[in-house]
């Protein structure tokens, strides 16, 4: 990891489908060498998935729940959030270490909807407690991608959000 | 906001990896490059299509992602907001508040240790108004977004 790379990672951050030729010429190094460390990123798992991300409301979607969820000591983690995945619309599922095991975040198109996907959860087996933490008034796709989210309030500022090295 | 199935064609191979090609999806799904490059900048336009991104894994940086719920007195999370935003942690994100549920604010911050960790956590804590913080390590972290189905956004 050097400033190039760091710097690549920041322009795709905010623009994935940034062309090569483009970067290359902001960073002032040869168009081969962004896509040679852009390979090498990716290679390493570094960074991945580039995607577009949609505004929700639009795609009919009313909001956006997240779930906490604490399992059974014991219990497969893997397992239970694999099940997890199977859920209608899910966009995210992460294991956690704290004061809950899994989370997952889900699109809803209606309240009872929601509710539905909770008692779903509530359902699969080893699952202790689940936490809803509904939110409608953010209008905007989340992509979860791990690091970055352009659905802050907008009082913030996204120049804030630099990669540490 | 009409959209047919082309239209959802491309969303989703763009959807799948935005770095591909218009003229790759435009072999996939049988119309011209342009015609390609020209739904796409509508459906931007409409403003269906926000932007694009890429996922950055900071496990491989070295780094940690937390996940930090906060309770706080009602009627006053935006000055919470406003207090961990005036923090000016590099990589805190807020993504919501003012939610339904046991937390008024959730947001996920990316730190280089655990001893930031409690520092932050600390902070965050000594705000009058913040009842409950608590924090939970991403360990493994895993997105389906592009998973999701939108076909009812085509109208049969």
């Amino acid at each position: 990891m050097d400033d190039v790379d760091r710097e690549i990672i920041a322009i795709l951050r905010r623009d994935a489908k940034t062309p090569f030729s483009q970067i290359a010429k902001r960073l002032n190094v040869g168009a081969d060498t962004v896509v040679r460390r852009f390979g090498k990123l990716i290679q390493q798992g570094i960074i991945s998935n580039p995607t577009i991300f949609l505004d929700s409301y639009m795609c009919g979607f009313e909001g956006l729940v997240d779930f906490l969820i604490k399992i059974k000591s014991g219990a497969n983690a893997e397992e239970i959030r694999v099940q997890l995945t199977k859920l209608e619309n899910v966009i995210l599922t992460a294991k956690t270490l704290g004061d809950h095991d899994l989370y997952c975040s889900v699109f809803f198109r209606n309240f009872g909807k929601m509710i539905e996907i909770s008692e779903q959860i509530k359902k699969i087996e080893d699952i202790i407690s689940v936490e809803p933490i509904i939110y409608v008034a953010q209008k905007w796709a989340i992509p979860l991608n791990s690091d970055y989210n352009p659905t802050y309030p907008s009082a913030l500022n996204k120049d804030k959000m630099e990669l540490f090295g | 906001m009409n959209l047919d199935e082309i239209d959802l064609a491309i969303i989703n191979a763009f959807r799948k990896n935005a770095r591909t090609t218009y003229k790759k999806v435009a072999e996939e799904t049988g119309i011209s490059t342009s015609a390609v490059q020209a739904r796409f900048r509508k459906m931007k336009k409409l403003g269906l299509i926000r932007g694009s991104m890429i996922n950055v894994n900071f496990h491989k940086l070295g780094g940690i992602i937390t996940q930090m719920g906060i309770k706080t007195i009602n009627s006053q999370t935006k000055q919470v907001v406003d207090y961990i935003y005036k923090l000016k942690l590099t990589n805190a994100l807020i993504y919501c508040w003012d939610c339904i549920g046991h937390y008024n604010i959730l947001c996920w911050i990316f730190l280089k240790d655990p001893i930031e960790l409690h520092a932050v956590k600390y902070m965050i804590q000594k705000h009058p108004a913040v009842v409950e913080v608590n924090a939970s390590k991403i360990t493994e972290m895993f997105t389906h977004y592009d998973e999701v189905n939108l076909d009812h956004l085509v109208k049969r």
